[in-house]
């Protein structure tokens, strides 16, 4: 009975943490990868958009405000994923109101935007937010700051920012992911290339390639060449006979 | 014969590496997708309400018409907070007479309630927040028309115009005194 108490009331205790702990880790917003369906989900939507990840701090702010939200980014398919961001800024018709507004992204402790709200700034390129492994999950910071200044011809007024999610599932899925290359949020190569919708080469692929090709090709010479002299031996030894 | 088997076979062996190298790049799977995020400001609305007690209830202010001096007429004035942000209040009343050079406190007068109600620079600023749904305290419940009123304000017709203003309470100083952007 003694051992049983000893077992259960830790295991109580660290249940019991655990959910304290959980909801202070619920994001707001969500994105992410189905990957059965191969699509993106976005969550919680609103009224204005069934896409929208801002949730209800973002909606009806007045001057002086500043809003503050955790996005989830979550790989839910069975392969480990690359997933990237990038901003197409504010809407037509909406710059004007947008751009009174501070927007600050952040990702995993690293600062991807600080601008006015209508423009791209650091995130105008795809940004590489990391690999996620099957179930792995991150978070994305956004901040939004009204100005104590805003003008009254801005109140009630709506504007839209567009952000672009792209995943590219990583090939070799047996292969040991680099430790700078994670769901943390790393610097890898992919990071500097701009990649496209699949059909682009990446450079270290098409390297491996020619190697592959140009060792078959020297194969096939060599033996070529090894049979051609054994023929040569062959007809040598036939005529001194 | 032989050479040109032998081109052949080489050509073929690299023409499969490479597509099998292409095979496997080819299975290289992206999508995208956007989100379309919404930012939306909220607004201040604030109702003038004005009512009359008839001894029987409330009903909306008429104008009151043959008033002799020493009468009084019920007209009480509030602000409502019909918005959904919390707001500061503040009142103006001015006074059309139609009596040339006749000041109109020589006609009538208003029990300003200065209990709920702080006078400065020609304006009633409300004592606290006013929280969306509420209504504040009568700015004034009756007018009193003066006793000594002279023939000039015989048929004399007297307007009482009360403007009502609102702002943002939220990071906006913790009085209406202390608010900044009142609308002009």
């Amino acid at each position: 009975m003694e051992r049983l108490k000893k077992l259960v009331i830790p295991l109580l205790g660290c249940l019991l943490m655990l959910m304290s702990i959980a909801p202070a880790f619920a994001a707001e917003g969500n994105v992410t990868y189905e990957g059965d369906a191969k699509e993106f989900i976005f969550e919680p939507g609103s009224e204005y958009s069934p896409t929208d990840l801002f949730t209800g701090q973002f909606k009806d702010m007045m001057p002086g405000d500043v809003a503050k939200e955790e996005i989830q980014i979550k790989n839910d398919s069975k392969k480990p994923v690359r997933i990237y961001m990038k901003s197409e800024g504010s809407v037509k018709g909406t710059e004007d109101f947008l751009k009174e507004f501070s927007l600050a992204v952040s990702y995993n402790g690293r600062g991807l935007q600080e601008s006015p709200a209508n423009e791209t700034a650091g995130l105008t390129d795809w940004v590489l937010l990391g690999t996620y492994e099957p179930g792995a999950q991150g978070i994305l910071n956004v901040e939004l700051k009204a100005p104590i200044t805003l003008s009254n011809e801005f109140s009630e007024k709506a504007g839209y920012i567009n952000w672009k999610f792209k995943v590219e599932e990583v090939e070799n899925a047996g292969k040991k992911i680099d430790k700078d290359d994670n769901a943390t949020g790393g610097k890898s190569l992919i990071d500097r290339i701009n990649p496209k919708t699949g059909d682009l080469f990446p450079v270290v692929k098409v390297i491996l390639i020619i190697m592959v090709a140009a060792a078959a090709v020297t194969l096939c010479v060599t033996w070529m060449v090894v049979g051609k002299k054994k023929k040569a031996n062959k007809e040598e030894e036939k005529d001194n006979e | 014969m032989e050479n040109k088997r032998k081109a052949l076979f080489i050509s073929a062996a690299a023409l499969l590496v490479m597509l099998l190298a292409f095979g496997a790049t080819s299975a290289f799977f992206t999508t995208e997708g956007t989100a379309q995020n919404v930012v939306t400001t909220g607004g201040i609305d604030i109702e003038l309400n004005e009512f009359a007690d008839t001894g029987n209830g409330l009903v909306d202010f008429k104008d009151v018409s043959g008033v002799m001096p020493g009468g009084e007429a019920s007209k009480i004035v509030v602000a409502e907070n019909v918005g959904s942000h919390p707001a500061y209040v503040k009142m103006k009343v001015t006074f059309d007479t139609g009596v040339k050079d006749k000041d109109p406190s020589e006609a009538i007068s208003l029990n300003y309630n200065k209990e709920s109600w702080i006078y400065k620079d020609g304006f009633y600023y409300y004592e606290k927040e006013l929280k969306p749904g509420e209504s504040t305290e009568p700015l004034f419940t009756t007018v009193y028309f003066a006793e000594n009123m002279d023939n000039s304000w015989q048929n004399a017709r007297i307007k009482i115009n009360v403007s009502v203003y609102g702002v943002q309470s939220e990071n906006n100083g913790k009085t209406a005194l202390d608010a900044g952007g009142w609308p002009e």
